[in-house]
């Protein structure tokens, strides 16, 4: 499958951060959809198998790391968290929920970003 | 260090337009008046209780006082009564005395002999009423033919001088012919004519016309006429007539008078007695007085100046036969209760009230500075609440800045021009700075708040240092600074690896900015014993001496004369600090101005203790 076809799954609730993060990989070519929070996202994938997930973990109603345990039962698509909190102990927590990589939102910068998206799913 | 956190939050809520700056500086007012108002209300309750503790003792010590005092009073009244009784009896006794004597003479057919009066005397002495006897003595009424006898008469009954003296009496003669004890000095006034002395001559001539035992006034006694002796004596005298039916008028008693039978003593002694065995320490002024007359005639007098306080003055009126005696009584309590007693429960009272007041100073104080320190903890904590929501909240839209401005940065929407991407840089830059100093604040918010935690784990330092050197390459690069590097070897360590990376790319961002362009920044590593130590060098603009000690403080910045816009939060080395103090190290700097700084960090290879997690505060 080409990179042109690569569904990507945004779970972000800032809109101003998922319209940046959709247009970006839209630049790129992936297809994007977003979601607001860990409710919504379970929503989204009941009817569309994303090749890559970025999840922010703050999030109203349901946050990331409730998301993420229930997503991981019964899927295998790797997720990048892209999230400010830093601590050690939130970092292993949701690689050991299943996350593939964990990205510093205040420090990813576009590019970077798709750099990560590409070495995660080509 | 609180102020100035205050002053950040100010700022951070004036953005978000939703606090006031005003409440903020109340907040500083009130917190810095609580100081005074931690020492003024123990203070105050602690004197409040000090005065009503006082206020109680002095009450206590006054009631003590009076009852003791009203105890003395009372107790002085009785030593009155005391004298007054004993005298009264006194008399009485001696009346009966006189009166009796008075029988053996109407009984041996006006006669009286000198076995009687030895027999009258012996039996009187063994009783202690007539204790303060001096003597009891019979006088006789002489008629001029009746002198011739005279002396013969005083020889036998054993005068010193059997004459009659003075020696030329006129109107009454009436010597003493009899007396008991006969010790010398009574011997010796055998034959006075006690008519010739003036007090003597009115209580006799008063007995007589009275049939009456009469008191004299005080007198000057016969028997102290050559002696030094200032006591005087008193004389009472009880009348003989012809007849034991004595007539009706004065003038016929006098017609019929045929001598007196007398008893002599001296009220000192009987005072003395009087008052034996009762409490005479306190006193200090005793009197005894015949006020029968205009002029007052002293019967005894006592005083004392070595008594102090102020004695109370008791005055009693009391009739003795004919006479009227006033004893005046002035003493103080000299009992110990007397004296301390108001003294010693005020002392004691105010030692407790004093105990009272400190005890309740001290908690109170201990209390309020509680409260405070409570108050200033919550308050403290809810600002730091505030600054790590607010850090937290501004970081997000802060973040969507860096993705649209990176976008534009990085090509995604087309081409730009140079000056248009200059710009762009320079926004990007700016946004960068903000998320750096967003990140710093929410780092010293933790930190204040004491919610950071050191996890030790096993890493390699060399490691560390060069992930943190990946991190800050472009900025090098930018600056076309290079970095070089010694001691590259692994340093294997238990250390906290986020917080060491951070000390370790902090310091070299720092050398980074200070550094002209065109230079080199080098960080060494090597170990020395059980430490690791780090240098981070530079050959930038440096630091004077006088700002090493504030270098390490919150909010400190050195101005930095290459770029003015190159500044930061002043945060990072204040955390660098406070992270690699927190880990047991240490970190110094050594500077010269524009030639260069040098920051030395020393860090334990393992945690002294247990490599339990550490709470950063």
């Amino acid at each position: 499958m080409s990179s042109k076809q690569q569904h990507i799954l945004v779970v972000e609730d800032d809109p101003a951060l998922s319209d940046a993060f959709s247009i970006v990989l839209a630049k790129e070519g992936y297809d994007v959809t977003i979601a607001y929070n860990g409710k919504e996202a379970l929503e989204k994938v009941k009817n569309l198998t994303p090749s890559l997930i970025l999840l922010d973990l703050l999030m109203p109603i349901m946050g990331g790391k409730e998301f993420l345990q229930k997503f991981k039962n019964e899927h295998d698509v790797p997720v990048i968290v892209l999230s400010n909190l830093d601590s050690r102990s939130d970092i292993q927590e949701v690689l050991d929920l299943g996350a593939s990589r964990y990205m510093l939102k205040a420090w990813a910068s576009p590019s970077e970003l798709v750099k990560l998206v590409k070495e995660t799913v080509g | 260090m609180r102020p100035a956190s205050n002053l950040l939050l100010s700022i951070i809520f004036c953005y978000s337009s939703t606090m006031k700056l005003p409440t903020q500086i109340k907040d500083m007012v009130t917190g810095f008046k609580s100081d005074a108002n931690q020492r003024f209300i123990p203070t105050l309750m602690a004197l409040s209780a000090l005065a009503v503790g006082l206020l109680i003792s002095i009450g206590v010590a006054a009631i003590v006082g009076n009852y003791s005092h009203k105890d003395f009073v009372s107790q002085e009244y009785e030593q009155t009564n005391t004298i007054v009784r004993y005298k009264t009896n006194n008399m009485e006794a001696y009346e009966q005395l006189l009166v009796f004597a008075s029988t053996i003479y109407y009984t041996h057919n006006n006669q009286i002999t000198q076995k009687d009066w030895s027999d009258l005397y012996s039996k009187a002495s063994k009783l202690t009423k007539y204790d303060s006897l001096v003597g009891i003595g019979y006088s006789d009424k002489i008629t001029p033919d009746e002198l011739a006898t005279l002396s013969a008469r005083l020889a036998e009954a054993g005068a010193t001088n059997p004459t009659l003296r003075p020696a030329n009496p006129s109107g009454l003669i009436t010597p003493i012919v009899l007396i008991e004890p006969r010790n010398d000095d009574n011997l010796n006034v055998l034959g006075f004519d006690m008519s010739t002395e003036s007090s003597r001559a009115e209580a006799m001539l008063e007995a007589a016309k009275t049939d009456q035992a009469v008191l004299t006034r005080p007198v000057k006694l016969a028997q102290d006429f050559d002696s030094r002796q200032q006591r005087p004596g008193l004389i009472m005298y009880y009348p003989l007539y012809t007849n034991v039916d004595v007539p009706e008028s004065a003038d016929e008693r006098m017609k019929q008078l045929e001598g007196f039978v007398y008893v002599v003593f001296r009220p000192h002694d009987l005072i003395s007695t009087a008052l034996s065995g009762t409490n005479t320490d306190g006193i200090s002024f005793l009197s005894l007085t015949d006020i029968t007359e205009a002029t007052p005639q002293t019967i005894y007098s006592y005083s004392n100046s070595h008594v102090h306080g102020n004695p109370i003055s008791i005055t009693r009126l009391f009739d003795v036969g004919t006479r009227t005696w006033q004893v005046k009584l002035a003493a103080t309590d000299n009992s110990r209760f007397g004296r301390y007693g108001p003294r010693t429960v005020l002392a004691i009272g105010s030692f407790i009230s004093l105990l009272l007041a400190a005890l309740l100073y001290a908690l109170l104080a201990h209390r309020l500075h509680k409260i405070e320190a409570y108050h200033r903890a919550m308050l403290q904590k809810s600002k730091d609440e505030m600054l790590a929501i607010a850090s937290h909240q501004l970081r997000t839209p802060a973040s969507g800045v860096k993705q649209y401005i990176g976008m534009l940065l990085q090509g995604f929407m087309g081409a730009l021009t140079d000056e248009q991407r200059a710009i762009t840089a320079k926004a990007y830059a700016a946004n960068e700075r903000q998320l750096e100093i967003i990140n710093q604040l929410l780092y010293v918010a933790k930190a204040d708040a004491g919610q950071i935690f050191i996890d030790y784990e096993e890493l390699d330092i060399n490691e560390v240092i060069s992930h943190s050197l990946g991190d800050i390459t472009q900025r090098a690069d930018e600056k076309n600074i290079r970095i070089k590097r010694s001691g590259t070897r692994p340093l294997p360590a238990i250390l906290d690896k986020t917080f060491t990376g951070m000390v370790i790319e902090n310091l070299l961002t720092n050398a980074i900015k200070y550094s002209y362009p065109d230079s080199v920044v080098t960080i060494r590593l090597k170990r020395v014993n059980s430490t690791a130590v780090i240098t981070v060098a530079d050959k930038g603009v440096g630091i004077a001496k006088e700002e090493y000690e504030s270098l390490f403080e919150k909010f400190s910045r050195v101005d930095n004369p290459l770029s003015r816009s190159e500044g930061g939060s002043g945060l990072g080395l204040f955390l660098v600090k406070r992270l690699v103090e927190a880990q047991h190290g240490t970190i110094d700097v050594t500077s010269r101005v524009g030639k260069g700084s040098t920051f030395t960090v020393t860090l334990p290879i393992r945690p002294r203790k247990k490599t339990k997690p550490v709470l950063l505060s």
